[in-house]
Formats: structure tokens, sequence, C-alpha cells
């Protein structure tokens, strides 16, 4: 028994993306194209005993006037002082990568990091904060082959300098066509080794299958079951040490046929308090999510 | 209408005698036991039969497990061909093995229900087309099948 055991393990690890060469890089050190750049003009705000914290996917950001007035006239996350902003591009001719112009027009400190070249551009993620950025890096994620569209991932992680505190915010965003297990082993390198103070966000792309291939849902099992990758991503979060308090925000993203919560933000070390997602803002297949975390 | 419902309870209800009871083991493909399944069915009566499709997936270190006992009905038969519904209960288990030392994994189980509806042409060869609605704890999905088996 024990030895089928260990053989199963054996051919386990074997179907398993490799997490071994997956560690965190500083910002500065990452040649081009997939340089980040970070730009942090902006002096600390005044002390505050909490965050608001957001996590939106912008699916590519292309109309970053409209993006940035729909956070503008958003009151829930107008003057929020953190943004985790996932699928962000940046291509040359538009005067500025779209994190740049979306942080001008917000006044915010920013980080973007390249995960992949798209096109004659850059594809990402950024973060933005009222706070002054520090220790940005990025780590590329184990690379999971999902037969098509297989994409190549990252997290980026900063200090938010908080007079003389700081708390890590690590952005992600995960693979979509994967089971949990590879989630997992994908999310696993960029938690394990985070300080005891940190909030972890982004678009996790839990969707509610098991993939055959990476290409067939097993939708009958989702059916049956009310399998949700989601609720066994937040079990490995908790057995982290996270608390998973937008576990209620109900879904996050729209693809037509279905209402999936793929996004979350996983705080530790910090108190979170109330969450919301801002209905209102249209201008993606997700919409924002944010958090309040007590420092 | 109600003469034909008669007509189709009296046809169900009809005895198979010994020697037309039959046993059919098959092979689908998105069917009653999910991804694919291999079942067992016998006749019961003319009309009726009872049956079961069992599957097992394991998929990137998950384990899929799907048992689907159920009723078969044929209310429209002629010569080879029919017109067939099958329904009954439908246990899946998905067991989600840790792929790190830092948690522990876990399963859910849950037993929810199908209906399936299709042709058949049956002879020594088994085929047939299905359409299946499952429902459950997650809702509820349709999809399309085939299967294809002997008659013993």
């Amino acid at each position: 028994m024990r030895r089928a055991a260990g053989i199963l393990g054996l051919a386990l690890a074997a179907c398993m993306p490799d997490a071994q060469d997956a560690a965190w890089e500083p910002a500065a050190g990452i040649p081009p194209p997939l340089t980040p750049e970070v730009f942090s003009p902006y002096p600390a705000p005044p002390p505050a005993d909490h965050l608001r914290v957001v996590s939106f996917n912008v699916e590519l950001g292309a109309d970053v006037e409209r993006l940035a007035a729909a956070i503008a006239d958003a009151p829930a996350i107008a003057g929020a002082d953190v943004f985790l902003l996932q699928e962000i591009e940046d291509h040359p001719g538009e005067g500025g990568s779209r994190t740049a112009q979306l942080a001008t027009r917000l006044a915010l400190n920013y980080a973007y990091a390249p995960a992949r070249v798209e096109g004659d551009g850059t594809h990402g993620l950024a973060i933005l904060s009222r706070f002054p950025l520090a220790d940005v890096e990025v780590m590329r994620l184990p690379h999971v082959d999902q037969t098509f569209h297989t994409r190549d991932r990252i997290a980026l992680a900063a200090d938010l300098v908080l007079g003389d505190a700081r708390l890590r915010v690590v952005d992600v965003h995960l693979d979509t066509r994967i089971n949990i297990t590879d989630r997992i082993v994908q999310m696993h390198p960029a938690v394990i080794d985070l300080p005891a103070r940190v909030v972890v966000g982004g678009d996790f792309n839990v969707n509610p299958y098991v993939w055959l291939g990476h290409v067939v849902p097993l939708v009958t099992a989702d059916a049956i079951t009310g399998f949700e990758q989601a609720v066994v991503f937040e079990d490995y979060m908790r057995d982290q040490g996270f608390a998973s308090p937008t576990s209620t925000s109900g879904p996050t993203e729209s693809n037509g046929l279905t209402d999936l919560r793929l996004d979350a933000i996983y705080p530790r070390g910090v108190t979170p308090g109330a969450i919301g997602v801002v209905r209102e803002v249209q201008v993606s297949d997700h919409v924002p999510l944010w958090l309040d975390v007590a420092l | 209408m109600r003469g034909a419902a008669i007509a189709l309870v009296l046809a169900l209800a009809a005895p198979a005698r010994a020697d037309e009871v039959r046993h059919v083991v098959y092979a689908e493909a998105f069917g009653k036991a999910g991804a694919y399944g291999l079942g067992y069915e016998v006749d019961l009566t003319r009309g009726l039969g009872a049956g079961a499709a069992a599957s097992f997936v394991p998929v990137d270190g998950e384990r899929v497990t799907t048992i689907a006992p159920y009723l078969h009905l044929a209310p429209l038969r002629a010569g080879r061909h029919a017109l067939i519904v099958q329904l009954g209960p439908v246990w899946t288990r998905i067991a989600v093995p840790s792929p790190v030392p830092e948690w522990d994994g876990l399963a859910t189980q849950r037993t929810g229900g199908e209906v399936t509806a299709g042709w058949e042409r049956r002879g020594r060869v088994l085929v047939r087309v299905t359409g299946t609605v499952a429902f459950g704890a997650g809702g509820v999905v349709p999809w399309l099948g085939a299967a294809i088996g002997a008659q013993l």
C-alpha cells in the first residue's frame, strides 16, 4: 500500500508544473523586454490606521481615459490606497505604458511588471499606491502547459512604505484552464516565504471546474457536487495563515455564459474589515473587488 | 391521450420472457458517469430495465469518482431502434490530494440526479446517442454523449 502511494506520488510529481525555479527577483535586475517599470514620486500621505486595497483585472486597459474615469467616478474605490491590477498592457506609441498613464491620472505611485511579450508590447501586472513603493520584486510562476493559449504567469510584490513601517503587497494572476492542484503548485512559491504582514490579491482564476486535458471542463461533476476551485483555494490559503474575507463577494467576472468568482484578496497579519464589489464599473469583463484592512 | 398513456404503461410493464431478457455492457463518452463511463444494464420488462454506469477519472492529481445507477425506459420502439429515457441518482466524489507539504488537501462528495434521453439501436452491437441533464448542489448542466456496447 505504501509502495503504491509512493508510486502515485511520483506520478503526480511528474505531472506537476516545476516549482523549483520560481524565486523573487528584484525588479531592477530583470532584463528587457520584461524589465519592470517603477515610478514612485509621490510622498507618503499622513499615517493611516487602515487601508483600502482594490484588486481589478482591467482586461488590457486599452482605454486608459475611460478606465481612470470609471475608477474616479466610483466612490468605493476612487480614494483607495492600493490597486492590484491584472491584464494591463504597454505598447509603443501610446504616450507611455498604460499603467503610467493611469497612475498619472489618479496621482499614484506605481510598478508595472510585464509577464510576457504581447504583440509589439508587453502584458502584465501593476501595483498603484498612494504610499511610496519599495523593494519591488517579480516571481515567474511555475509554468503549466494548457495545450493551447498557454501563458507565462508572474507575481508582482512591493513594500508599501507607511512611515516607519512597511506592508508587503503581492499581485497575482494565475492560469485559466488548470486544475486546483496545478493552481496551488503555481501559487505556492509566491506565498510560502512572504513576511508575516502581507496582503495578497489578484485574479486567481478559480473557476468551478475539473479540467480534462486543460480543454474539457467536467461540468457534470461540478453540477452534482457544487465543487468550486475557489473554496479549495481558500482552504489552502487559510492553511498558509491568510484570512479569506472576500469569499462572500459573489461573482467578480462575467464571460457572457456564466458569472464567476475569480478574484480575491487574502490578508495576513493585518485585520480584515469591510469588503465590496463595484458592479457599476463596467470597463472590463471583471469588476473591482475591494477590502479594508486595519494596520 | 389517456389511451396512449395506458398503452405506454402496459408496454413498459409487460414482463420480458426468459429468452428476451437481455444483458448489455457498454462504454460511454459524456454520458451518465461524466466524461466517460462503463455501464451494465439488464431488462426487467419489455420496456423497462435497470443499470449502472461508473467512472474513475484521475486528472492532474485529482480523482473524480462517479457512480450512476438508473432505470432504463424504452417508451417507443420500432424494430431495433428505440427512443430511450434513463433516470436515477448520481454520486460523485472529487478528491484533491495536496501537491505541497503545507496543506492537507481535501475531498467533497455529493449525490445529485440525472435524466437522459436519446436514441438507441440495439442488435448484438448497441449504439446510443444521448442528451443528459445533470442536477445537484452546483446547479443544472446539460450535455451530449454517446455509448457503444454489446448485448450479451
